[in-house]
Formats: structure tokens, C-alpha cells, sequence
């Protein structure tokens, strides 16, 4: 990643932790007996797994630390994610088949439609397909982050998934359901739905996570699983 | 001697504060004693909840001691009892507990017709937490129109359990190196745990869908449309 590229990041990171998380919309029970299909649009899912440390101590020493910072936690995520390649692990499709599992156990008959969209993009869509009639929701998801997170330089590093969710009728797109849900979230969770990480999966440092990235990757698949299930349990 | 004296009393008055404070915090309840316990809902003094209030969400206590229901198996759990306002459109009510102490009261919620028959129920799994709170939105349409009274009950099958609770957050440290000034930044985290108990305080919000923070009602329609509505094409 080049300077440059890194700058023009920092900065928008920094002005973007100024913005709020993306509004909560609760989901009416009237409304669930009306959608029994729904049609998961291609998630925002990107396939790097992320290392991240929330405060990482470079951060203290202005701008050139803070190239430090970030040029450390790119290095640790390329590290990670070389340690990970070999175990078959593709972000994107895990995280679709613990969410259609958890879609499935909440009773709803689930179909994967493919969007065009850049799967790093941290947004909803702006537009939604035209129904056809086949499905009676579109449901659309991404992700702020998937992968390992520190609060900390002294904290263990964790299994996190943020997943930012919003359900819309596929007749008139009405937003049904718009929630944030985060596993290890850092803070109080800025609103979203918060699940606490599991007690086995956690690592005190770095290189403890790399050197067992079987163990690591389990993590992960539970945190997605926890994700999936919670969401689910709001579209009961 | 004027400023000791004065000293003096603002000290004691500190601590009785201080000490008010403390004695305010009640005891966390995990077990309630059948005997005394009323043997169906007690439905004579509701509470009443209030519709946007501007004060926001309206704090009430749930005791075991003031109020609780024997059920079977020699189990009991405590209740109170709120009147809903009357209906005229569709509303929400936000109903949420919050972690105090290292325990959180483990809500579960009814919603009864005038004649104390249950219509509606929220069992303690609809719940979502969401930081230090237990929340949940109940939407109120026109079918609902004829819910009467809200109970909030505490979830008698999870009371006494132990929840993990990670909590993460940051600190800031002004400091001179030489001339220049810097913010030293640390992530910090405590793990512990809070336990879920009959007693404590929720919270109540109720907005009516054309609520409006300015303290307009504006068009409950447009509202809607504006805050989660269609997506521009």
C-alpha cells in the first residue's frame, strides 16, 4: 500500500469515527408474517481478514506515528491472512453460510441473488433489484470488519465481526429492518447489538495468533455463527 | 474559624451524601419467597407510561419485594404493572435494563387486554443487548389497539446466571515532551461479569410516530418516509 494511499486513509478514518452509526430500525413482528422469502443480496464482504489494534500506541506520536501504526497493522494483516491462506478459508463464502444457516433456523426460505458491488465498500446499496415476485425481502449486508481486534498495545487480540444489516420489501423497498450488530465490540458498541467473544479464542499477542491459525480461524467461524444466529433471533 | 466551619460541613456533607448514595443501591435479588407473593397479576395500581415525553425514557424499579407472582415448582419472579396509553396511532415503546452493580434485572414483558387476558408476550431470548443494556422495541398498530396494560416480569429461568461481559474503551494523557505538547493514547479492556437478578430499574420510552425531538408533531407519514422510508432510486 502505497503513502500516499495510507494518508488519504488516516484521514478519512479520522473523520469518519465523528459519524454516527447507521440509524436502528426495529423489526415490527406484524410485519415478519408478511415475508417469508427473502433474497440475500450479495454481501459486502471483504476477503482480507483484518488485524487491528482499536488504540494502537503509535497513534500517539502525530502523524508519522500514526504511519507507523498503520503500516504495523497492515503488516500484521497480510501476515495473518499468509498464515490463514493454506486452511482454505474464504471470508466471504463462511460468513454467507453461517448467515443463510441462521436465516434458515429463523424459519425463512432464503435465495442468493448476485449484485454488482465492490465487496470493501462500507455501505448499503443504493439501489435495490426490481421484484419479480420471487422473494418477499431483500436483505442487505456488510461489513466494517472481519478479523482479529486489540483494543490495546497490553489487550489480547479477539475474533470481531461488525456486520451493518437493513432489510427492505422488495415491492416498494420500504426498510423494514435496520440494525449494526457487533461480536467484540470496542466501546459500548455505538448502539449495536453487542455479543461478548468466547472465552477460548483469544490471544495475547501477535505472534501467538499467527502461529495457531487453525484455532484462530475457528474463532472467527464462531464469531460469524454468534453473528448470524443474532441476527436472526431480531427476524423471528 | 468561619471558613473551617464551613470547611467542615461541606466535608460532612459530602459524606452523608456520599453515604445516601450508597444506601440508595438495594441489594441484588436472586431468589424470591413464594409466601406473599400474589398468585395471578395484580393489576389495581398501574403505573402510568408516558407518551414522547420530553424528559425521555421514564426510570421505574421492579422489585420482588414490592410485587412478585408465585408460579409453579415453588418458583416465583417480580412484576409491575404499567396502564399504556390510549391508542390513537401507531406507536413504539422501547423497554430496556441496564447493567448497575454488576447485576442487570432479566426482563420479560406481557402485554394484557382490560380484562387482564394476555395478548402479547416478549420472552426474555427477544431481548438484544446492546452495551450495558437489555433492549427491545414493541410496535403498537391498529390490532393492538386493544392492549390495556404492560407487565414487566423478570425472567425467573435466568435470574442467577452469570453473563461474561468484555468491556473495552480508550484513555487520553495530556503531556509536555520538552516544549511540545502530545496526546498519549491507550486502549484499555476489563473483563468481569454481571449476573442477571429479579430486581432492578427499566426504562420505558414511548414515541408516538409522529414525535418529533423539536417538539412538532409533524406528519406521522412523512416522518416515517424520511427517517427509514424508500430508498432513492
Amino acid at each position: 500500500m502505497s503513502l500516499h494511499r495510507v494518508i488519504v486513509l488516516m484521514v478519512v478514518g479520522l473523520l469518519g469515527t465523528g459519524c454516527s452509526a447507521p440509524l436502528h430500525r426495529a423489526y415490527d413482528p406484524a410485519v415478519r408474517h408478511q415475508i417469508r422469502s427473502i433474497g440475500l443480496l450479495t454481501p459486502a464482504v471483504s476477503d482480507e481478514v483484518a488485524v487491528r489494534m482499536e488504540v494502537h500506541p503509535g497513534e500517539s506520536f502525530g502523524v508519522v506515528g500514526m504511519l507507523v501504526a498503520a503500516t504495523d497493522m497492515n503488516g500484521k494483516s497480510g501476515e495473518f491472512m499468509r498464515a490463514t491462506r493454506s486452511k482454505g478459508f474464504v471470508c466471504s463464502k463462511s460468513f454467507e453460510q453461517q448467515l443463510d444457516a441462521g436465516l434458515r433456523e429463523a424459519g425463512y426460505e432464503v435465495h442468493s441473488i448476485d449484485v454488482s458491488r465492490i465487496t470493501s465498500e462500507q455501505q448499503f446499496l443504493d439501489h435495490y433489484p426490481v421484484s419479480d415476485g420471487s422473494v418477499d425481502a431483500y436483505l442487505d449486508i456488510y461489513t466494517d470488519v472481519i478479523g482479529y481486534t486489540a483494543a490495546g498495545g497490553a489487550t489480547p487480540y479477539r475474533p470481531t465481526v461488525h456486520v451493518n444489516v437493513r432489510m427492505v420489501r422488495a415491492t416498494d423497498h420500504k426498510v423494514l429492518y435496520q440494525d449494526r450488530i457487533a461480536y467484540n465490540a470496542f466501546g459500548d458498541g455505538d448502539g449495536a447489538i453487542t455479543l461478548s467473544p468466547a472465552k477460548g479464542y483469544e490471544f495475547a499477542r501477535f505472534d501467538q495468533l499467527v502461529a495457531d491459525p487453525v484455532k484462530a480461524l475457528e474463532g472467527l467461524r464462531q464469531a460469524m455463527r454468534a453473528t448470524g444466529q443474532a441476527l436472526a433471533r431480531q427476524l423471528r | 474559624m468561619r471558613l473551617v466551619m464551613l470547611a467542615s460541613l461541606l466535608l460532612a456533607a459530602s459524606l452523608v451524601g456520599g453515604c445516601a448514595g450508597r444506601a440508595l443501591a438495594p441489594a441484588t435479588v436472586m431468589q424470591l419467597n413464594p409466601r406473599g407473593c400474589d398468585t395471578q397479576w395484580n393489576l389495581s395500581s398501574p403505573q402510568a407510561i408516558e407518551m414522547d415525553s420530553p424528559q425521555g425514557a421514564q426510570a421505574f424499579r421492579v422489585d420482588g419485594d414490592v410485587r412478585c407472582l408465585a408460579q409453579s415448582g415453588d418458583r416465583s419472579v417480580s412484576y409491575a404493572v404499567y396502564r399504556l396509553p390510549r391508542y390513537r396511532d401507531p406507536w413504539t415503546l422501547q423497554l430496556e435494563s441496564r447493567i448497575t452493580d454488576g447485576a442487570l434485572f432479566a426482563p420479560e414483558a406481557m402485554l394484557l387486554d382490560a380484562d387482564g387476558k394476555m395478548v402479547r408476550e416478549m420472552t426474555f431470548d427477544r431481548f438484544a443487548m446492546r452495551g450495558e443494556r437489555l433492549q427491545i422495541t414493541v410496535f403498537f398498530n391498529d390490532e393492538n389497539a386493544s392492549e390495556h396494560y404492560l407487565v414487566v416480569r423478570s425472567a425467573g429461568a435466568v435470574v442467577g446466571r452469570d453473563e461474561r461481559h468484555v468491556v473495552s474503551s480508550s484513555f487520553y494523557v495530556p503531556l509536555l515532551a520538552g516544549a511540545l505538547p502530545f496526546l498519549y493514547m491507550q486502549g484499555t479492556e476489563a473483563e468481569g461479569s454481571f449476573r442477571y437478578a429479579h430486581n432492578g430499574v427499566v426504562y420505558l420510552l414511548a414515541r408516538s410516530q409522529a414525535y418529533s425531538p423539536l417538539g412538532r408533531k409533524a406528519d406521522s407519514r412523512a416522518m416515517v418516509r424520511s427517517e427509514f422510508g424508500a430508498v432513492p432510486r
